[in-house]
């Protein structure tokens, strides 16, 4: 016999006795709705993660911020939103921009009710500034430093500065953020000082005060268009990059 | 899905299902992996049952998903060398004359052949398709076909001689 015919006649008792159960069409349908079941999961799931995804940077990005001082527990104090302060009175040593290099030279001879502006949103000063978007939040404190900060926000021109301070029995911090899209360098600040040094901050190229000088400063270009000037008292000048490293530019 | 289109699924798996299920065992090789596949296949039958022409025969629909199931699953799992076997497989036997029980052996050939090759050989000996058909059910060339169906029954039967051949020095 030819080998086809055998193979027929093979297959023929391989499959001899084979029938379809009854639920076959039964099964098949389960397991189409199953997999619609599975589908439709699937998807919704795929459909959350994206709206979480989509949704939480949003969130972050429109969530209130304060500009932070850490907080007396935990170091970081969520009661301020004193970058989005109204006051608009910027320090007087920013208020003119690249005038002036250094900063007010003694923290305390400002009163507390001179300085500290409102911290509510909308409860602004006379110049009525905008919420400001550029937090700076330091990370670093030293040990006898106020963790409520004073913020305030001002413009001169096209350039917007942030200026807060801390203060202590141990001295004071002052952080200004400038925003200009001038900014290249952190010559271009104005807030140079008048005996500086080459540094790094947060990996880029700063200048910060020699040794012999009045008080420590330290001025960097964060990114273009934002820059960054850290000031501290004589009394924490040895400290002075530790505290720049530790200012957060949000 | 409209209920006439369910009922006549139901109604064409009743008809057709054992052949359907005949043909899955002989292109998998065991009952189980021909209950599963076979299930797949109508389970995406299913799918598109309703959008079938209402007159046309859908059987070689859901023979071509069947094959094509069956070649795309043995090259993913590989089950060419992992067939299923409930029992330990049959080895040919020496019969009272001496002859050694050639379908038994065939049959244990033909799970050992590739995928396509093995579907060849089903569709044209089992369905007794012709080889024009074969080739539009598996997506082919004819020429592919003869190629397949040479080689696979080449290859049976050198297998089946050397399983003659020990068959006979063991008798």
């Amino acid at each position: 016999m030819e080998l086809e015919d055998e193979l027929r006649q093979a297959m023929a008792e391989h499959v001899t006795g084979v029938s379809a159960p009854r639920t076959l069409a039964h099964e098949a349908r389960r397991r189409h709705q199953r997999t619609v079941r599975r589908r439709a999961t699937i998807a919704v799931a795929a459909a959350g993660v994206v709206v979480a995804i989509a949704v939480i940077p949003t969130y972050q990005a429109v969530r209130p911020q304060p500009v932070s001082a850490p907080g007396p527990e935990g170091r970081h104090t969520g009661g301020g939103g004193a970058t989005t302060s109204g006051s608009a009175a910027p320090s007087p040593s920013t208020a003119h921009g690249g005038g002036s290099t250094a900063p007010s030279a003694s923290p305390s001879a400002r009163t507390h009710a001179e300085t500290r502006p409102s911290r509510h949103p909308g409860a602004g000063g006379s110049h009525g500034t905008v919420p400001d978007a550029v937090k700076a939040l330091p990370s670093y404190l030293p040990e006898g430093i106020d963790p409520h900060d004073t913020c305030h926000t001002g413009a001169t021109g096209a350039r917007r500065t942030t200026t807060c301070r801390w203060t202590g029995p141990v001295g004071w911090i002052e952080v200004r953020l400038v925003r200009d899209a001038t900014l290249k360098e952190p010559g271009d600040m104005g807030f140079t000082p008048p005996s500086a040094q080459h540094a790094k901050v947060h990996g880029h190229a700063a200048l910060r005060a020699t040794a012999g000088a009045t008080f420590g400063q330290v001025t960097w270009i964060e990114r273009s268009g934002l820059g960054v000037w850290v000031g501290v008292s004589p009394t924490l000048g040895a400290r002075l990059m530790k505290i720049a490293e530790g200012v957060r530019v949000g | 899905m409209a209920r006439r289109d369910d009922e006549s699924f139901v109604e064409f798996v009743a008809q057709r299902g054992t052949a359907l299920l005949r043909t899955a065992q002989l292109l998998c090789g065991g009952r189980t992996d021909a209950e599963d596949l076979l299930q797949t296949a109508l389970e995406k039958a299913y799918r598109h049952w309703g959008r079938m022409k209402p007159g046309a025969d859908p059987e070689p629909y859901v023979r071509k998903i069947l094959v094509n199931l069956s070649v795309s699953r043995a090259r993913r799992w590989r089950v060419l060398r992992e067939v299923q076997m409930a029992a330990p497989p049959e080895t040919p036997t020496a019969s009272e004359a001496g002859t050694v029980e050639l379908r038994g052996v065939l049959i244990e050939e033909l799970k050992r052949l590739g995928p396509r090759q093995r579907a060849v050989l089903v569709l044209r000996y089992w369905e007794d398709m012709s080889e024009a058909e074969t080739a539009a059910m598996l997506g082919c060339s004819v020429g592919t076909v003869k190629s397949q169906a040479a080689r696979g029954l080449a290859r049976l039967r050198e297998r089946m001689g050397k399983s003659a051949q020990a068959a006979a020095s063991r008798g």
